[in-house]
């Protein structure tokens, strides 16, 4: 027997009251801390799947939806820009490279985009059997898109047109999966990757038409930071989505930007500024769920206030003969104080738990991010104090109430 | 053992209670007798050191009551005086058996099982000891608390109105009971009530 036992014991011969403070508590702490975690998790998220890119160029429309749609392939494609003004803009001598993105299609959901290998190698994804997807038709697919559709090398997709389940369908041009790629923790798991001329070929624009096979129209190009090789035709005719680039030099930050808005249809969108500013819009409501997390606090820690104080004209009898049994003042101090601060442990306990669970099951159903799983964030330690800080307040004049309380006078009474 | 000197406790600005000058001896179980309103709960107070007196003197055992501060008459309550009150006030979150260890914590600040376990024997009531506090009976619960008094062999027992609700056979077992626990437990009791009937069990009366 110890103060730190019986305290426990006195928080556990009230169920209901203690439930009830421990319940407020843990909702408080849960809701704050699952801000922190998705805040946290989004960040991370954002800043795996962009690293690398400098500079996305769309067709014009929104910046931020031009992110959304070509970095984490959430959000619809703003349009397309032409393969010859593409091409063009990778000449300019601020450009170091360049990756071309054309979407528009999925299968079943996943999104199928037409790229290069080095779109693969941006999140060092590799082949975990099977090839890349070089040849016409051929589709390297992501891990999470293999595990979840049940698909094997040899397997053939039909693509359907645009992004939701049930779109119309491309029938007579399947593609066949030649590869599966490792799982990576990045966006490319979701993906169906394809060459940029599959998803041409798919949307009928063959190369077989009334053109003679020598006509000048036919003769190969290669669009070298682009990593294309196009015919005459398709350099003419084509569009791509948009296009991933990266800065030769920090001047080309300054004014990359500038030329690109400047040409007739195209867009430029920088990832951090624009997730910046995702992070500002939604900012607000973010603040708002914060505050009732803070508040919903507040009042459990006046029920854990209400809890004691009750409890305390229950008892005072009880804490009079212990007093008389010589535990001195001090001691009936901190053994109320202390059963605050248990409520107040076990609540955020209860709470952390009940945080990082929710948000596992949050994350895993967001089917464009991987399950994040357990992980913590430093500032969940500052919740950690402050709920103990909140425990201690909320328990400290309780706790001087029976200090000071008079045991003669008590006990003659009673 | 016990010494109370020209003892003066004042309530507020203006009741105040004189008591006259009494001594103790060592086994010698006493009693204080008076009506309600006497000023006896206060002079068993005084006594067992709940209440700080205005004037005058407490020596228990050589040391005077009145010269200590709160923490040291605190610990001096925890390892000299057990105090048996009218009712019996246990600690209701806890087991009987545990309330005798608590006060072993409180008093001496070490816990052993089996001497609080011989304790609850000796006053017959060792089957109870895992019970909850609220499902024993008025008259066990005061034997319990009888037992939480005397665990840590105090030199004084003090025992506030013990007989007050209780029939003649039993008031006369439960007096009975303090002797001789009192007794085997090397403790000199002192008894405070109102109640003539005990009057003849006890030769050193203080009559208020």
């Amino acid at each position: 027997m110890n103060l730190f036992s019986l305290s426990i014991r006195n928080v556990i011969a009230k169920p209901l009251s203690s439930l009830l403070s421990v319940l407020l508590f843990g909702f408080g702490v849960c809701i704050i801390v699952l801000i922190l975690l998705t805040g946290t998790f989004l960040k991370d998220e954002i800043s795996k799947n962009a690293s690398g890119i400098d500079l996305v160029v769309g067709a014009k429309g929104s910046p931020l939806q031009i992110i959304l749609a070509s970095i984490f392939h959430i959000d619809f494609p703003t349009g397309n820009i032409s393969l010859e003004e593409a091409d063009k803009l990778t000449k300019n001598r601020l450009v170091a490279s360049a990756i071309p993105l054309s979407l528009g299609d999925s299968y079943k959901g996943y999104r199928i985009v037409g790229t290069t290998q080095k779109y693969a190698e941006l999140y060092a994804a590799e082949p975990g059997s099977g090839e890349w997807f070089g040849e016409n038709m051929a589709a390297t697919i992501g891990a999470k898109v293999a595990r979840d559709l049940q698909l094997t090398i040899g397997d053939e997709l039909q693509s359907a047109h645009g992004l939701a389940e049930g779109g119309g369908g491309h029938d007579e041009h399947p593609y066949r999966i030649v590869g599966i790629m490792k799982p990576t923790g990045k966006v490319v798991d979701n993906l169906i990757l394809v060459s940029v001329q599959s998803v041409w070929n798919v949307h009928g624009h063959d190369q077989e038409d009334e053109h003679g096979a020598d006509s000048e129209l036919h003769q190969m190009v290669e669009l070298e930071r682009l990593g294309l090789s196009v015919t005459k035709e398709q350099l003419q005719n084509e569009d791509i989505t948009s296009m991933l680039l990266t800065y030769r030099s920090p001047m080309a930050a300054v004014q990359l930007p500038r030329i690109v808005n400047s040409t007739s249809n195209l867009q430029a969108a920088s990832p951090p500024y624009e997730t910046a500013r995702l992070f500002n819009i939604i900012g607000i409501g973010v603040e708002l769920v914060n505050i009732l997390g803070i508040v919903i606090i507040v009042l459990s820690a006046v029920s854990v206030f209400i809890a004691l104080i009750n409890s305390l004209k229950e008892r005072k009898y009880e804490l009079a003969i212990m007093r008389s049994m010589g535990a001195g003042r001090m001691k009936i101090f901190f053994l109320i104080l202390l059963e605050g601060i248990i409520l107040t442990l076990l609540g955020s306990t209860f709470g952390f738990v009940l945080s990082h669970l929710g948000f596992g099951i949050l994350s895993s159903s967001m089917e464009q991010f991987q399950s994040a799983g357990l992980f913590f964030v430093m500032e969940e330690y500052y919740v950690l104090a402050a709920s103990l800080i909140v425990g201690i307040f909320a328990s400290v004049i309780p706790a001087a109430m029976a200090y000071r309380s008079d045991i003669s006078e008590t006990l003659s009474r009673g | 053992m016990l010494t109370i000197h020209s003892l003066i406790h004042t309530y507020g600005s203006e009741t105040s209670l004189a008591y006259p000058d009494w001594k103790v001896d060592k086994s010698n179980h006493s009693m204080i007798l008076g009506g309600s309103g006497s000023g006896k709960t206060t002079l068993l107070h005084l006594i067992g050191g709940l209440l700080k007196p205005t004037e005058g003197e407490v020596i228990i055992g050589g040391s005077n009551l009145s010269t200590m501060n709160q923490a040291s008459l605190d610990k001096f309550r925890g390892e000299n005086i057990g105090i048996v009150f009218q009712k019996s006030h246990l600690v209701s979150s806890l087991s009987v058996l545990e309330n005798l260890t608590l006060g072993q914590y409180l008093g001496k600040g070490k816990v052993n099982k089996e001497e609080a376990i011989e304790m609850l024997e000796q006053l017959d009531i060792s089957a109870l000891k895992s019970r909850k506090v609220h499902q024993v009976s008025q008259g066990q619960a005061q034997r319990v608390s009888i037992a939480r008094a005397l665990l840590n062999k105090p030199q004084l027992l003090l025992a506030d109105e013990p007989t007050a609700s209780l029939d003649d056979k039993n008031c006369e077992k439960v007096i009975r009971l303090l002797k001789s626990q009192a007794e085997s437990n090397g403790s000199t009791l002192i008894v405070a009530t109102h109640d003539q009937r005990v009057k003849l069990e006890f030769e050193n009366r203080l009559e208020l």
